[in-house]
């Protein structure tokens, strides 16, 4: 600890802290533009200017003295940039002075010089950290002198210089727009892209005034593209799904957390009049640290289209809007005689908790074995242990098996900073350090620290020591292939991996102190591969983290809505359905004579099959309990945004089980979490930050379900419901249908021909592309979250004249 | 008691009977209005272009103490704009029935889109009737909803109860006939 005085108070902070978190640290403020939390202090602002003074040592190795006989304190010739200067014993900051004030208002000065006077239009007013630093900070009586008659114009005025001019429009991509006149040059977004995902796509251009921000690229490369604009001083760089929604003040901010992956990152929910219009990252350090992933921030626009507000009901073939009383009367007809037996309660992968307890309680009273949730993985997740980020941060070496870029994005950003050996930092009272000065521009990843297999090459082969991929299905070889490595035995053959980077990540597996395995939905999909991988936890000593591809996997899983017997969600066998919150493949709905979903909206397969449909919530308007991939207990708040009418799993399920005429096991959000407190000891109160909850589960892995055929479901981060949004399918592009050209030779497929895959899922359109690095014999096509890491059944559909 | 005070006092009496009254039979005469009467509220446009001012920056709706004013901007069609640069209201609404007219939100506009006008006359019957859209507060429109609406069922034009010395420069191509 080091000990030193900022203007009149005495603080201590840990060795190696920058000046800006010592001042933060002590209660006072200093302006700031190009510091950012998790990125590395450059100095290229000069807001953060302070005086600066140490003592010194004289030849005899004591403190030289002044007059009162205490150190000398020798002041820095000039002002000093806090967050580049480390802090030292004895130090004396001084952010008060004259000269310091003087100089941060010509800083201000000097960034206001060129910026644009937009604010009117300008989507981040109101949240601009420059307006308010030029209200704290600027020379506003400077230029005006108060007379009897009022303010007098004494000097020049901002108002009056010709300003530069550049680019006001430039799209970077589908999401983010760049206005090269209100950038005031912080390097925040060129360094995040380096420091964070590491992909050096933006950099400055030209130089002085002429300095514009650009990229050879476009579009930005997608998946973590939108921090930027989050992370922005100004209004330079904005999202365009929020562009002129509203003023920043106008919006109705919710913090909740993100359903998209099983991270669950935390996430402001910005909406304005009942919609959700903006999505921002919120800060969670353990979890996202102040990062999302692109699908969790643009993908909110199918929140907005054609939400249902009253129960749809089929007459005469075609769902027309009927009250809830006649919907009622309806089901109360329709499910008289019907077996309890037989009916089948799902529940969206996103559901909370408190909704998996109700539909598991009431799977119970009936007597059903019918039930589950939406990509419920056949071994469960909740069997192995859960490990924190953290712990991957303390390991030394990480096995990856699955593409954790796609897969749990935040997980991706968390493994960069394993790769270039980045521990949590120190918290200060104002929380996170602004300038962390063990971080630096472009700091070696070490390779050596990371192997990856996956069924493709995945973006974080290229930061891997070890990487291999394997043919689809075959992990369960791999892990038996890596156990076997580890004991020194004869390895079993694993397709597309060669036997020296089985071995060598073995040895680099054992010879590591702390070790993380990642997986992914494939393994978490193969029971055997999931009993191998727990084993190497168990007897060699390793932290798992598992990616399910359903958010909420561990949390309902523990709430008992993991079918271990009966038809499960997607698989037909029930001959009442009631599905909430998503919809299966169509041949889950195989010899239904009674179909009921509850849906934000409509889609395709409930436009064609539904008997009734009830107006469903989305996560982002629901109030209850979710348990991230850590084993992290977290709290989702409603955002207003959620027609009156629309109903949470509880509620729905209720009005089901109602019409039934059976016990409805919990009736309000509140009543399902006193028993799930009875049940698991969920605490009822929970702090805003969540608490680790990791209580013991026996649960077994499922039979049936294999799959097997040669369509490969690859992981993406985002879902198919974000595809209602024009612009998420503007961005993405048509699907990419991946084949072996060996494979494509075979099937007469060439690259970039157009073609319709039929799958469980319904058909799609989709473009081959040739990837001679897969393995042949296999298709591989994006999943939107239907199916992740999958083998199905698929045919290709070569429409004529479809060759490009 | 004097015979001189009942002829005073009926002097009065009799003067005021022939000078001219300051009552107005309002509302078959105009009432004078002083320049900077604050009345129901004008959208302007730039006269050289015919684009509207109000760029939605919602300022208005920020300084507003009553809460009248609700904006819903969206992005300009390059091709076809609304107003001068990318954004313009989509929705522009004013409760009259909220507003208190104490001109915060002139004073707060950036353009000088929003400008208090002289129209008084608004009683209407309908709590939703009050609530005043683009349409109703655009340069050209004379006249509050319910004259409007008593004018188009009349077939005759607006009639406003009201005249001004002179038109506040403010209320650019504003017209009060």
């Amino acid at each position: 600890m080091v000990k030193l005085r900022i203007n009149d108070r005495e603080i201590e902070v840990p060795e190696g802290t920058s000046v800006l978190d010592a001042v933060f640290h002590a209660g006072y403020d200093i302006p700031y533009f190009c510091s950012e939390r998790h990125l590395s202090p450059i100095g290229a602002c000069r807001m953060c200017l302070v005086k600066v003074g140490t003592p010194r040592k004289g030849p005899d190795g004591e403190w030289i003295k002044d007059e009162d006989g205490r150190p000398k304190i020798f002041w820095f010739p000039k002002l000093m940039a806090a967050c580049t200067t480390r802090v030292s014993e004895g130090m004396v900051v001084d952010t008060l002075a004259d000269e310091v004030k003087k100089a941060q208002a010509g800083m201000v000065e000097f960034t206001l010089e060129n910026h644009p006077l937009d604010c009117p239009t300008c989507d981040k007013g109101g949240a601009c950290e420059l307006q308010d630093r030029a209200y704290e900070y600027g020379l506003f009586e400077k230029y005006y002198t108060e007379t009897q008659n009022g303010l007098k114009k004494v000097l020049y005025s901002r108002f009056e210089f010709t300003k530069r001019h550049a680019d006001k429009h430039h799209k970077l991509s589908e999401f983010i727009v760049l206005d090269r006149e209100r950038c005031i040059h912080c390097k925040r977004c060129v360094r995040y892209f380096e420091e964070i995902p590491g992909e050096e796509v933006l950099d400055f251009i030209e130089r002085g005034v002429h300095t514009l921000i650009g990229s050879e690229e476009w579009p930005l490369p997608a998946g973590f593209s939108g921090n930027i604009t989050d992370i922005c001083p100004v209004g330079a760089l904005l999202d365009l799904t929020a562009r002129f929604r509203a003023r920043n003040w106008e919006f109705e901010k919710t913090p909740t957390f993100d359903l998209t992956d099983a991270a669950m990152s935390a996430i402001w929910v910005d909406s304005r009049s009942g919609k959700v219009e903006r999505i921002r990252a919120r800060e969670h350090p353990e979890v996202n640290e102040i990062w999302i992933s692109d699908a969790a921030r643009f993908g909110h626009g199918w929140t907005k289209e054609g939400r249902l507000s009253r129960p749809l009901l089929r007459k005469d073939g075609a769902l027309v809007e009927v009250s809830f009383e006649e919907a009622a009367a309806f089901l109360s007809e329709r499910l008289s005689g019907v077996r309890p037996e037989a009916v089948g309660l799902y529940l969206a992968a996103d559901g909370a908790m408190e909704e998996g307890y109700t539909f598991a309680e009431a799977a119970k009273g009936l007597g059903t074995a019918h039930f589950g949730f939406e990509n419920a993985t056949r071994f469960p997740v909740s069997a192995l242990p859960a490990a924190s980020f953290a712990d991957l941060l303390a390991s030394e070496f990480a096995l990856v098996v699955g593409d954790p870029a796609e897969e749990m994005p935040v997980l991706y950003l968390r493994l960069q900073e394993f790769l270039k050996g980045i521990t949590p930092a120190p918290r200060y009272f104002h929380g996170t350090p602004i300038a962390d000065l063990r971080l630096e521009e472009r700091m070696p990843r070490r390779p050596e620290r990371l192997a990856t297999f996956a069924a493709y090459p995945t973006r974080l082969f290229a930061f891997a020591g070890v990487r291999g991929v394997y043919a689809p299905g075959s992990v369960a070889a791999l892990f038996e292939a890596l156990l076997a490595a580890m004991n020194g035995k004869r390895l079993p053959e694993v397709p597309g991996v060669s036997e020296e980077a089985i071995r060598e990540a073995a040895r680099r597996f054992l010879e590591a102190e702390a070790r993380t395995i990642v997986v992914g939905a494939e393994v978490l999909d193969d029971p055997e591969a999931a009993q191998a991988l727990s084993e190497i936890a168990r007897a060699k000593g390793a932290h798992v983290i598992a990616m399910p591809p359903a958010a909420n996997a561990r949390g309902l899983e523990l709430t008992g809505l993991f079918p271990e017997k009966g038809a499960g969600f997607g698989e037909p066998g029930a001959e009442v359905v009631f599905y909430y919150g998503a919809t299966p493949p169509a041949e889950a709905l195989r010899g239904a004579r009674l179909k009921v979903f509850a849906l934000p909206a409509l889609d395709a397969l409930a436009k064609a099959e539904a008997d009734l449909v009830l107006p469903a919530k989305t996560y982002y308007e629901k109030r209850g309990l979710v348990l991230n991939a850590e084993g992290r207990l977290l709290e989702l708040r409603p955002a207003p945004t959620a027609p009156a009418s629309a109903m949470d799993g509880i509620e729905a399920l209720a009005f089901v089980l109602e019409a039934f005429g059976k016990r409805v096991p919990a009736r309000s959000v509140l009543e399902a979490r006193t028993r799930l407190h009875e049940r698991l000891k969920v605490p009822l109160e929970l702090p805003e930050e969540g608490t680790l909850f990791r209580p013991r589960v026996r649960l077994g892995a499922r039979r049936g379900g294999e799959g097997g055929g040669s369509l490969y479901l690859r992981p993406t981060m985002w879902r198919a419901r974000m595809l209602k949004d024009e612009r998420v399918r503007r961005a993405l592009g048509e699907p990419r249908l991946y084949v072996h050209p060996e494979t494509a030779r075979a099937e007469g497929l060439s690259e970039g021909m157009r073609v319709e895959v039929a799958t469980p899922y319904g058909q799609t359109p989709a473009v081959v592309a040739l990837d001679e690095r897969i393995a042949p014999g296999f298709f591989q096509l994006p999943a939107f979250g239907r199916g992740t890491g999958r083998r199905v059944a698929h045919r290709i559909l070569v429409p004529s004249g479809g060759a490009a | 008691m004097s015979v001189m005070a009942l002829a005073k006092a009926l002097g009065i009496t009799l003067r005021h009977f022939f000078s001219k009254p300051v009552t107005i039979p309002y509302p078959d005469a105009p009432v004078p209005l002083k320049p900077r009467f604050h009345g129901r509220h004008v959208l302007t446009r730039h006269p050289d272009t015919g684009l509207e001012k109000c760029i939605g920056c919602s300022l208005c709706a920020a300084a507003c103490p009553a809460y009248a004013i609700y904006v819903e901007p969206a992005e300009n069609d390059p091709e076809n704009p609304v107003s001068i640069g990318e954004r313009y209201a989509k929705v522009y609404e004013i409760n009259m029935l909220r507003c208190i007219f104490c001109g915060n939100c002139e004073e707060a506009c950036p353009t000088g889109a929003i400008v208090l006008g002289y129209e008084f006359e608004l009683a209407d019957y309908r709590y939703s009737d009050f609530v005043y859209t683009k349409e109703d507060l655009l340069v050209d429109t004379v006249g509050s909803k319910p004259q409007r609406r008593e004018a188009k069922e009349r077939k005759k034009p607006v009639k406003l109860g009201f005249e001004v010395p002179y038109v506040r420069p403010e209320l650019e191509g504003v017209k009060y006939e």
